[in-house]
């Protein structure tokens, strides 16, 4: 069976292109794949909206450019969210990259929500080195780990925050996080050791391993990868880039599946082709 | 849409590097190795700078100015870190290591027992048969109780190196626990190929909503 080892020993570069096509042309043409809502993802969108107008919230942007792609479509759905509850968000990063991040989330904020100031509904407090260091700190003595804002404005000058010296006096704690230091440093510190209520938003590959902290009640949501992005716009009714995306990512998954399941069966059709010549 | 000249440098600067990197998948060559070289030079520029904008100015240089003289234990630390860039003279470095060996492992030891082992290991005491608050057996959690409460002692078997995997208890039960954690594995397999397509996503969309309408823009056209 000739054409059996012709497709085992096939040009890697034609599944690459296979992939490729798979991802480009629904994004092309949108088919309207439905998107069902999991029930962490439901969780995460609760606690938002169960919090109250003027309440604090406090968004910490851990993840890069790299990561961007997943993590950036949920945290905004999340700040149009409290934007139009009327809420308050106060940004930090634990991650270096996550301060430029914020800077761009701070823009798409602007653009959708004219009526909202800087410093009375939103502020941006920067990336504060020291992993672990600072969510433990900033319970003890919120101010010593973020003295101003970016712009160099001090915590009592800038009206949301005016009154705030302690964690507690947030209402909800959440981190959209790539890795290292994110997401495990605010579960560890900010939400067992202060008890605050945790979101975490995080990459699809570092999503199996946050559920258990959800299971046990730890975190109050979890948000995975694209597609808990997808289900959390379509739960917000935000229309970002996760929903477009995700209907790729369906076809692209049906793809990889498809492939590994023929490599499969040709590899079983040449262990039984050489076990029947032998 | 009207574009301003940085816009547009950006644009194709962003649109060729991904190229230059994507066409490593035809093989090595000049234009991947020239995106290589540019991003590692571009991060270790961003990394120097947020080392002293994010650490040392903030908690050393600004501290020191204003005459608080416990900033100068960090720096001198900080300085010992580098005499091991000698081997005549690394074992001065290995004093400011065993501070944040010590210093971090205090910090783990505590936060980690508490928020991932005690508090997992209480959430993973389950009602083998769960009811609904207003009465009668919720079948469904009682499965996946069933499920959490098996995988969790099958897998702990399969670790469990102190006494022979042979016979009904550590045998089989070590069997079983391979298979949980080949389901945990696939799962995780599925999460790591959601996140890999997902990157591929963000550059088709890069195309498509950014660089596309420029070029659509720049020729007047769409």
């Amino acid at each position: 069976m000739k054409w059996v080892d012709k497709l085992i020993h096939l040009d890697r570069r034609y599944i690459y292109l296979i992939v490729l096509l798979s991802v480009v042309l629904p994004l092309m043409n949108p088919m309207g794949l439905p998107i069902k809502v999991t029930p962490s993802v439901e969780a995460s969108f609760k606690a938002y909206e169960d919090l109250p107008k003027g309440a604090l919230v406090l968004m910490s942007i851990d993840y890069g450019p790299s990561t961007a792609v997943e993590l950036e479509p949920m945290a905004l759905a999340a700040c149009d969210q409290v934007m139009n509850h009327g809420q308050k968000v106060a940004f930090m990063a634990l991650y270096p990259e996550g301060q430029a991040l914020t800077n761009r989330l701070i823009s798409r904020i602007k653009e959708l929500h004219k009526d909202k100031e800087e410093g009375v509904d939103y502020v941006n407090l920067g990336y504060k080195a020291g992993n672990e260091a600072v969510p433990l700190k900033m319970g003890l003595d919120f101010r010593s780990q973020f003295p101003t804002d970016t712009r160099g404005k001090p915590l009592s000058e800038i009206p949301m925050l005016r009154d705030v010296t302690q964690l507690k006096q947030f209402a909800l704690v959440a981190t959209y996080s790539a890795g290292f230091p994110g997401a495990l440093e605010h579960i560890r510190i900010t939400a067992s050791e202060y008890g605050m209520p945790l979101v975490v938003g995080t990459t699809a590959v570092q999503t199996p391993q946050y559920f258990p902290y959800f299971d046990s009640g730890q975190v109050v949501g979890i948000i995975g990868g694209l597609r808990g992005a997808a289900e959390y716009e379509k739960l917000a009714g935000f229309k970002g880039t996760a929903t477009g995306g995700m209907e790729a990512q369906s076809i692209a998954h049906f793809t990889v599946a498809g492939l590994i399941i023929l490599a499969n069966i040709l590899t079983l059709l040449q262990f039984l082709n050489k076990k029947g010549r032998g | 849409m009207e574009y301003q000249l940085n816009e547009i440098v950006g644009l194709w600067i962003s649109g060729f590097l991904t190229l230059c990197v994507f066409s490593f998948l035809l093989g090595d060559n000049p234009f991947y190795k020239l995106a290589e070289h540019i991003y590692v030079g571009v991060s270790a520029g961003y990394w120097m700078c947020v080392g002293y904008w994010g650490t040392i100015k903030p908690e050393i240089v600004d501290p020191l100015r204003a005459g608080k003289l416990l900033a100068l234990i960090p720096l001198i630390l900080g300085i010992m870190l580098l005499f091991q860039l000698s081997p005549k003279t690394a074992w001065v470095a290995r004093w400011p290591l065993c501070f944040l060996v010590g210093m971090y492992a205090g910090l783990q030891i505590v936060f980690t027992m508490d928020s991932m082992i005690i508090e997992q290991v209480s959430a993973s005491f389950k009602p083998l048969v769960a009811f609904y608050p207003a009465g009668g057996v919720d079948i469904a959690t009682t499965i996946v109780n069933w499920i959490l409460v098996f995988g969790l002692l099958t897998g702990m078997i399969y670790f469990y190196f102190s006494v022979p995997h042979k016979g009904l208890v550590f045998g089989t039960g070590a069997r079983i626990g391979i298979w949980v954690l080949m389901i945990a594995l696939g799962a995780s397999f599925g999460y790591t190929v959601m996140a890999r397509i997902s990157l591929l996503i963000g550059r088709v969309l890069f195309f498509r909503d950014e660089f596309w309408p420029m070029i659509q823009a720049i020729l007047g056209v769409g």
